[in-house]
């Protein structure tokens, strides 16, 4: 190998004589014996080789002498501080001057190679000299010579922009910051001026909002709460600060505890001032503006015209007699068994009442005095419902019907005229002599008293006639209604079947399709006949239905809007009806109207267990689960064209008052009107009977 | 063949299925939402539009119709409204300023510092005098809508330095409702003043519109942390431009200079700084105003006019009104007051020469004095401490209060009462009525005097927030409230009555009638029992409810005469 310093130490020839360089240097990959590549060579220092050739043979590490010789060549060798050690081949190298040189150049920070002169004199090839003949050969460019067409668009746009007033010039730029200087200090009222100085004009109107402003609500007055110094009542006391304390703030009447102040002085400034008025301004343009027509009328004005009651005389309202229907069956029981039905017989002197106790009795009404009473089915069995006087005077008997047993009894009574009494007893024993056994009945009948005294009149005593049994798959009784001329009755049972009996026959049938046939309509909860036509109203759960006996055929249906009726009542002329439903509501029907209530009361507040409408006065009544009876003025017009008058007059609670034992409400059981006066029967859930007159 | 024809023209007769939605409420209707995807503007913008624009969400008569069938709880604007929003043009100006604020924050970053100073002077700014104009087209419109516009500048014009509201924004506030202070003074327009634990409530008739506006108490207001005054400052932008064009016009109307100018060349002395003396003594309201022909302005009341109007509904009370307006406004003529230095200067100084009377205090505690504490002239001393012996003779002594009820009540009320160190009578509302109604009233009502001010009418708007539901109800009680408070108070002097006649009769007589009394009444109540139940059932809610509340307020009265009786007692 070729030591470079022995190369570097020849002297600098000509450059003919000179050696050429690519001889001895080379950065070629075949003239780098050592292929290792650009890796730290300490790797090699264990090892005796220090790279391989381009064979792939290893190259030996050249002898370097131990320590000893290294301070050996050190003392010796004077060239030693110029050797450096090249890490590729591990040999020696003695550093040249000008590499000397070099190094120094490089650690002084100067230029490294002494040849090169960095401050050189420039010379100006392109000079600002215009020359005489160019440089360059390049043509001139068109826009060397011609007006920018940009800056023109532009300058036209700054034009453009001082003219309509967007840009300011100069002089307004200085006008303006004067004028936010004014502002700063809070003094341009200059720029004021009389805006409202014109009437608004169509180009105003072009302009404007279209639909209606409406305007904010102004804010609440302040009350006397609010003062620094309030009457001493407006102060809260302990326990009304314990509640205000305790209230949500949309609970509370005030937003803050009124205080009093001694002196004007000491009032310090309200912590919620800015939050009151910030929620005024999140109201202002938040919240959406609703007109509302508050008409500032007394309720009184809300309230429907009515004649007043003291006008409508007269009505019962006054408590005359109120007694237990039956005292001994309160002693026997600490609770007296019910009134299950009242009923005034046709002159208006009697009236009978059933009881839940199965007994059956006749009391003087004007009285109280019971004529006659009898055990007619045992408590156990359900007791007696629905005792109706027959509406027909001829024929004084009283039907009333078992509630379990489902048996009808029909009790002739003595306590009517005599004559009438023994016409009808004669009639029932002739009739009963004659068509004893003929007859196809859906209901059995039983005669208990045919027999004519022994010098041959017939008894007139109060008695069991006879007894009608339903099916048994019928039930009970649950209500029974008269024909007004007393041939006919009808019954409801349980289980919702209706039969119509005749007196005259014997026999019964079921108008509604019953035995064998199916049944044509829904389970029917009452019914009751027309005082005038041949017509049936049988309620159902939810709608009235109306047919034609004579025909045979359905009228229309009412449709009362209750959903579970309990009762009805026909007015005496025919065209109006009355039902109660267990909904507490009542419906009054004009039957020419529609099929839908005149009007519907919702007088009561509980179930509504009976209503009747007087036979010859215009009132109606009904009696309510709540233990209030209401009586209604209920004037019916001939003209058709004039709306009949429903105004409630009394509200009678004869039942709440002195009532014995038991917690809670009597309830109102039953009650009837006497024919032709403006009196009333009721009876209740406490076995008691009231009575009322005008 | 005519069963042909008939076929072929069925199709025409068929019409196309009209689409759900698409008419009617659904397209009258746009919610926020959708309001700001068509504007193209963000919330905050879109806001402040709304504000200065005066437009407020609507509520349809049927939200699901309009929703879509969804029940969703959404803010509904009207379309027209945001048509309406769409063609202003303040609205391109917050594009604008949206954009300027990118660049000068883009250019501030970049360190182009030359362009941000250019950006800042060409910062766009807008006017809202159109947008007055068109909110307004009539001056008195501007003047109804008043009130809330005074409680904001108010507010602002109190507001410390340093709460992120521009000093600008401050002191505009500040000279535009000292401007308005000095037009009521110098038309003497005040008609009623309450201190109340919130501020200063008063009442001022502008042009025959009464204006309430409420001022805060100066010291130590609170920094409310859930306040966003960026909204408060919208709006104040828009209340400033307003009442600068309110105070231009009711200057004028009385013939004043504006913008205002003192009518006297003022000493600044050594008290404000010489930039600062035309300030601080118009703020100081005790200086007369430059008139237009360049004298002082002389104090010109507009005298409301008496005219004999028989026929007209409620004419008595109205002509009482006026007879009681010119006695305030000459209240305190002849007067002259001098205030200690603890007292409320602007607010009595405002008050006093409102009504007439002159007003001085210590040169010390500020500008505007105009004679000395040891003034023999001076008649009244206002006073709000304990007084030692250091009483000047010839003038009278009182407590603040005193000023306050005094207008209210439009006479001079005995000193006596006020005088410093006793505790002052207690100081009503002459806002809502006042009934003395125990037994013993008497002498306490002649020193309230507010038992004959009407109430305020009711107002059919209501603003509706969802969460604002409850407030609303109690919105309602409160005018039924007075209503009540009247019937029971006619009621209760009919007791009274009553019982004053039944002392003369014998016991027994007394009795039967009480109990023919009681009769009847109980009758008159079953009566009624019976009417309600025949109520339709349309109207039975709204009755439930007035009912309701007529007997919360009864109820109410009585528990406040309750207390007054057993604090009587205990006292």
């Amino acid at each position: 190998a070729l030591a470079m310093s022995d190369i570097k130490k020849q002297p600098i020839e000509s450059p003919l004589t000179a050696p050429d360089e690519y001889d001895y240097d080379s950065s070629d990959d075949e003239d780098i014996r050592n292929t290792v590549g650009n890796v730290p060579m300490h790797w090699y220092t264990k090892y005796p080789h220090i790279g391989y050739d381009t064979e792939g043979r290893k190259l030996m590490k050249p002898d370097t002498g131990d320590q000893l010789d290294d301070f050996m060549a050190k003392m010796d060798d004077p060239e030693y501080w110029r050797t450096v050690i090249d890490p590729k081949t591990g040999q020696r190298i003695v550093l040249c001057d000008e590499d000397v040189q070099l190094v120094k150049n490089i650690v002084r920070g100067r230029v490294p190679d002494p040849n090169v002169d960095p401050y050189e004199d420039h010379t100006d090839w392109f000079t600002s000299d215009t020359m005489a003949t160019p440089v360059t050969a390049h043509p001139p460019s068109k826009s060397s010579f011609v007006p920018s067409k940009w800056e023109r668009l532009r300058v036209g746009r700054m034009v453009h922009a001082i003219k309509m007033g967007w840009m300011l010039t100069g002089e307004q730029r200085a006008e303006a910051r004067r004028q936010r200087e004014a502002a700063a200090r809070g003094d341009n009222a200059n720029r004021f001026y009389d805006i409202w100085d014109r009437q608004a004009g169509d180009e105003d109107e072009a302009i404007r909002r279209k639909l209606p402003y409406i305007r904010p609500p102004k804010k609440a007055p302040p009350t006397h709460y609010e003062s620094y110094n309030p009457p001493e009542e407006y102060l809260f006391d302990d326990e009304e600060l314990e509640k205000w304390r305790n209230q949500e703030d949309y609970e509370r009447r005030v937003n803050f505890v009124p205080t009093k102040y001694a002196a004007l002085r000491r009032v310090p400034a309200y912590p919620g001032y800015t939050s009151e008025l910030y929620e005024r301004c999140q109201d202002l343009h938040l919240a959406a503006r609703v007109v509302r027509h508050r008409v500032s009328m007394d309720p009184e004005d809300l309230l429907p015209k009515l004649p007043a009651p003291r006008d409508l005389r007269p009505f019962p309202h006054l408590r005359v007699l109120q007694y237990l229907a039956w005292p001994e069956e309160a002693q026997d029981s600490q609770q007296p068994l019910p009134i299950t039905a009242c009923s005034v017989d046709p002159s208006g002197q009697w009236f009978a009442a059933s009881g839940a106790g199965g007994r059956l009795a006749v009391f003087e009404l004007t009285t109280g005095y019971r004529a006659w009473s009898a055990q007619l089915e045992s408590a156990s069995e359900g007791g007696l419902v629905s005792a109706t006087w027959n509406p027909c005077a001829d024929r004084p008997c009283i039907a009333a019907g078992g509630a379990g047993s489902g048996r009808v009894y029909l009790v002739a009574t003595d306590r009517c005229d005599r004559l009438l009494a023994s016409r009808f007893a004669e009639a029932w024993a002739t009739t009963s002599g004659e068509q004893q056994q003929q007859q196809q009945s859906a209901a059995i009948w039983t005669i208990l008293s045919t027999e004519a005294s022994a010098n041959g009149a017939a008894i007139t005593k109060s008695r069991t006639l006879a007894t009608v049994q339903l099916p048994t798959a019928q039930g009970g009784v649950k209500q029974l209604a008269w024909h007004r001329q007393g041939d006919y009755f009808l019954t409801v049972s349980d289980s919702g079947s209706l039969l119509v009996h005749r007196l005259t026959t014997r026999s019964s049938q079921s108008p509604l399709g019953g035995a064998g046939k199916k049944a044509a309509t829904a389970a029917v909860c009452c019914a009751q006949f027309d005082p005038v036509k041949p017509v049936l109203y049988v309620a159902e759960k939810a709608r009235i239905q109306v047919y034609d006996l004579a025909k045979l055929t359905k009228l229309k249906t009412l449709k009362p809007n209750a959903r579970a009726l309990s009762c009805l009542s026909v007015h005496p002329t025919g065209c109006h009806l009355l039902a109660g439903s267990l909904d507490s509501r009542l419906a009054w029907f004009d039957l020419d109207l529609a099929c839908t209530p005149y009007k519907q009361l919702r007088i009561h507040t509980d179930g509504v267990r009976q209503c009747v409408v007087h036979p010859s006065l215009p009132l109606s009544a009904s009696v309510s689960d709540d233990g209030s009876c209401l009586v209604l003025h209920s004037r019916v017009y001939a003209d058709l064209l004039e709306n009949p008058l429903l105004v409630p007059v009394k509200r009678l609670r004869g039942h709440q008052v002195g009532s014995v034992g038991g917690s809670g409400i009597v309830r109102v059981t039953a009650c009837d009107f006497h024919p032709r006066l403006p009196w009333l029967v009721t009876g209740g859930s406490d076995g008691r009977i009231v009575f009322y007159s005008s | 063949t005519s069963s042909a024809a008939s076929l072929q023209a069925a199709p025409s007769k068929m019409t196309k299925m009209k689409k759900k939605f698409t008419r009617g409420e659904a397209t009258t209707f746009i919610s926020r939402k959708q309001a700001l995807k068509r504007l193209q503007l963000s919330l905050n913008d879109f806001r402040r539009l709304c504000i200065l624009k005066g437009v407020y969400p609507q509520e349809p008569v049927n939200r699901r119709r309009v929703n879509k069938g969804s029940s969703t709880p959404k803010v509904y604007y009207h379309l027209k409204d945001i048509q309406f929003l769409g063609h202003e043009r303040v609205m391109q100006k917050l594009r604008d300023i949206k954009a300027h604020l990118k660049k000068a924050k883009r250019a501030k970053e970049r360190g182009e510092m030359h362009t941000v100073d250019r950006l800042q002077r060409n910062f766009p700014a807008y006017t809202l005098d159109h947008i007055i104009r068109e909110r307004y087209p009539a001056f008195e419109d501007a003047v109804r809508d008043l009130d809330d516009c005074l409680c904001l500048c108010f507010l602002f014009s109190r507001l410390p330095k340093e709460r992120g509201v521009p000093v600008e924004q401050i002191r505009l506030s500040a000279r535009l409702t000292v401007q308005f202070l000095h037009w009521v003074i110098a038309a003497r327009a005040l008609r009623k003043v309450f201190v109340s634990i919130k501020g200063y409530y008063f009442e001022a008739d502008v042009n025959g519109v009464s204006v309430v506006w409420s001022v805060p108490h100066q010291l130590g207001l609170h920094d409310p942390a859930d306040v966003d005054f960026k909204i408060l400052r919208t709006f104040n932008d828009f209340y400033t431009t307003m009442l600068g064009f309110v105070n231009y016009r009711l200057y004028s109307s009385l013939g004043l200079a504006y913008p205002p100018a003192l009518a006297n060349e003022v000493d600044p002395s050594d008290y404000c700084q010489t930039g600062e003396a035309h300030e601080e003594f118009m703020a100081s309201l005790n200086q007369p105003l430059l008139s237009r022909r360049g004298g002082e302005a002389e104090g010109n009341p507009a005298e409301p006019d008496d005219f004999p109007d028989e026929e007209a509904e409620g004419a008595e009370a109205a002509s009482a009104a006026r007879r009681k307006a010119r006695a305030q406004q000459r209240l305190f003529n002849g007067c002259r007051f001098f205030l200690n230095r603890e007292t409320p200067r602007q607010i009595l100084c405002f008050v006093i020469r409102s009504c007439g009377g002159e007003v001085s205090w210590s040169p010390l505690s500020g500008p505007g004095s105009r004679y000395p504490e040891s003034d023999q002239r001076v008649t009244h001393q206002i006073v709000d401490r304990p007084l030692g012996d250091s009483r000047l003779s010839g003038r009278a002594y009182v407590q603040p209060q005193w000023v306050f009820d005094c207008v209210n009540s439009g006479s001079l009320l005995p000193t006596g009462d006020f005088a410093p160190g006793l505790p002052p009578p207690p100081h009503l509302s002459p806002f809502a009525a006042y009934s003395a109604d125990d037994a013993d009233g008497g002498d306490e009502a002649a020193q309230l005097p507010y038992s004959a001010t009407r109430s305020a009418p009711p107002d059919p708007v209501e603003l509706r927030r969802p969460s604002a539901a409850a407030e609303l109800e109690e919105e309602d009680d409160y005018e039924a409230e007075d209503a009540a408070k009247r019937e029971t108070a006619a009621a209760d002097a009919a007791q009274v009555g009553k019982q004053q006649k039944k002392q003369k009769k014998p016991s027994v007589v007394a009795e039967g009638t009480q109990r023919r009394t009681q009769d009847a009444k109980q009758a008159a109540a079953e009566e009624r029992r019976l009417r309600e139940m025949m109520l339709p059932k349309k109207h039975k809610q709204l009755y439930k409810k007035m009912v309701f509340s007529r007997k919360r307020q009864a109820r109410e009265s009585a528990q406040l005469a309750e207390k007054k009786q057993k604090r009587q007692r205990t006292a």
